[in-house]
């Protein structure tokens, strides 16, 4: 599947690459900085504090 | 023989095309990609949450750290000897204002995090929040903060190094609240009563003496139970009598200076 993306992209391999590297710093960006803080309000792994209502 | 010479460079050009144009992507394939990316996608959060957090989280209590130089200025009661609420914290746990800031020296001769008010998304930012059942410094009654043990800077990673006997101060406008570490227990999420007026009697219903309680999350990377800290209330430095010589060493200077 990812071979067959990366045959999508326009240009020479060089440029592909770039497209990749580009895509992919995008990706890892809006995981951190909005999936993952929202994945964690679920509070799966990190709770300090006692269950009070 | 000529025939051979001809059909060479035929199957030379249609391997470089294959090369370039790869297989359609198959069901299966697609699938076991799919899976590989969702490995990486876990593998990321734990990135995330053990350094990617603390990144942010340290930057943002730095600012906090700036931001009480100039409110304790405005916030110094000259005089105040220790007797009674310290005036410079909110009677009411209201905003995440920071008003204070913890050291602990047996988590180092640096250790110093801003309190404020709230334990919900407040606390994520390398600072202790302080729990909305929780009395001001000078006051009976025990004054609760809830801090991150190994995400948002994990201001208490340490917690399970403490010993009896171990001072922490808590520093207002005004001074420094001296504490001494009296129990470190394991408690599970529910058992509020670490919470209580008296957190180590908990049979006792009015408040007597002045605690200070840290939770924190146990064991670490997990959230199947709390660690707790209970600390009594010794003494009462202040301001002008400068930072205890234990902690010298982690007290921002410009939070040093009388108004």
């Amino acid at each position: 599947m990812y071979a067959w993306l990366f045959h999508l992209l326009p240009g020479p391999t060089w440029f592909r690459w770039i497209l990749t590297l580009v895509g992919l710093a995008a990706v890892v960006f809006v995981l951190m900085e909005y999936v993952y803080p929202w994945v964690a309000e679920f509070g799966f792994f990190s709770d300090a504090t006692m269950d009070v209502d | 023989m000529s025939h051979t010479g001809s059909r060479l460079p035929t199957r030379r050009r249609r391997r470089a095309t294959e090369k370039r144009r790869p297989p359609r992507p198959t069901f299966l394939g697609v699938t076991g990609e799919l899976l590989i990316t969702a490995g990486l996608f876990v593998l990321l959060f734990v990135v995330w949450e053990l350094y990617w957090t603390n990144l942010g989280a340290n930057r943002e209590a730095q600012a906090h750290r700036d931001a009480m130089a100039d409110t304790f200025e405005a916030q110094h009661e000259a005089g105040f000897d220790g007797s009674g609420p310290d005036p410079s914290v909110p009677d009411e746990v209201t905003t995440g204002d920071p008003w204070g800031m913890l050291y602990v020296p047996r988590f180092g001769p640096d250790y110093s995090v801003p309190v404020l008010d709230g334990t919900g998304d407040e606390i994520d930012s390398a600072v202790l929040g302080r729990y909305e059942s929780s009395p001001r410094p000078g006051e009976d009654g025990n004054l609760a903060l809830a801090g991150h043990r190994q995400t948002y800077g994990a201001v208490l990673w340490d917690m399970d190094q403490l010993q009896d006997g171990d001072r922490m101060y808590l520093q207002t406008a005004n001074g420094w609240w001296v504490y001494e570490t009296r129990q470190v227990h394991i408690v599970q999420p529910t058992d509020v009563e670490v919470l209580a007026p008296k957190p180590m009697d908990p049979t006792a219903t009015e408040p007597e003496g002045q605690w200070l309680t840290l939770t924190t999350c146990h064991p670490p990377y997990t959230v199947l139970e709390r660690m707790i800290t209970h600390a009594e209330l010794v003494e009462f430095v202040p301001l002008g009598d400068g930072a205890p010589d234990e902690i010298a060493g982690a007290v921002p200077d410009q939070l040093f200076e009388e108004a």
